[in-house]
């Protein structure tokens, strides 16, 4: 599950745009949903969209390639957003369907988490139970369980390490 | 790693709780620091794991047919809401 993040090189913009295709596609997912099919649509849109900026001598490097691409990015969800607003005024469209290998992946990693969250100590699994499950801020779930708001953090972080390290193998 | 300042944003981004001008600053933020981009992608779909399947109230109750949460879970509940 785990990325190299980009980093900014001297590198042809291809090279150097394509660096970012992993953020810029977590960031896109995050804002139209996961399930949307369009999202690798709107992925390469933007990335086309960059390469012919930077060619074009758009991007002067006055600032960094990461936050020209943010730009870029988050322009092209609202022009989506919008344009989508409009489509669905006239017509809704029917539900994607979800690929389905994704889908037996997915399972197979609830399952894991699912596995590890019942092998935990409870007091791990309340904090997780309130903080992730229902929602309550750290601060709530501190007073909740009369433990101080540090701790909270500690207990996530310790099960969250747990989680990440069994969902890797 | 060192930490990065901007690392205590990750969960609330993942669960839509930062004020939008933090979600903003954060967003801008891990395009440029690879650290924090990939904690927030590791974090990613665990956290969906948790928050939308029932995963850890299921097992609370250690009885799959069951979905509510167990009795001094509610108390708790009714006090914080009393409380927000």
């Amino acid at each position: 599950m785990a990325r190299m993040a980009p980093q900014d090189k001297e590198a042809p913009p291809e090279d150097s745009v394509l660096q970012y295709r992993a953020v810029i596609s977590f960031r896109v997912r995050k804002a139209l949903g996961s399930s949307n099919p369009d999202w690798e649509d709107v992925v390469n849109e933007i990335l086309t969209q960059a390469v012919a900026k930077i060619k074009s001598g758009e991007f002067r490097g006055d600032s960094s390639i990461g936050t020209f691409l943010y730009v870029i990015t988050s322009r092209r969800i609202i022009d989506y957003i919008r344009q989508k607003t409009r489509i669905l005024k006239h017509a809704p469209e029917p539900a994607p369907y979800p690929d389905p290998h994704d889908e037996m992946e997915h399972r197979e990693r609830a399952k894991q988490v699912e596995q590890v969250v019942a092998g935990l100590k409870p007091k791990f699994r309340d904090v997780l139970y309130l903080y992730y499950y229902r929602e309550l801020s750290r601060d709530e779930v501190a007073r909740a369980l009369d433990i101080s708001p540090r701790r909270v953090s500690e207990r996530v972080n310790y099960a969250l390490k747990l989680i990440q390290r069994a969902v890797r193998k | 790693m060192k930490k990065c300042k901007y690392e205590h944003y990750i969960d609330e981004y993942l669960l839509d709780k930062l004020r939008p001008e933090d979600q903003t600053e954060f967003e801008e933020h891990y395009f440029i620091c690879p650290h924090c981009f990939a904690q927030l992608d590791q974090k990613s779909e665990i956290v969906q794991i948790l928050k939308k399947e029932g995963v850890i109230a299921t097992t609370e109750e250690g009885c799959e047919h069951h979905h509510r949460p167990a009795p001094w879970w509610r108390g708790l509940l009714a006090r914080l809401r009393r409380r927000r």
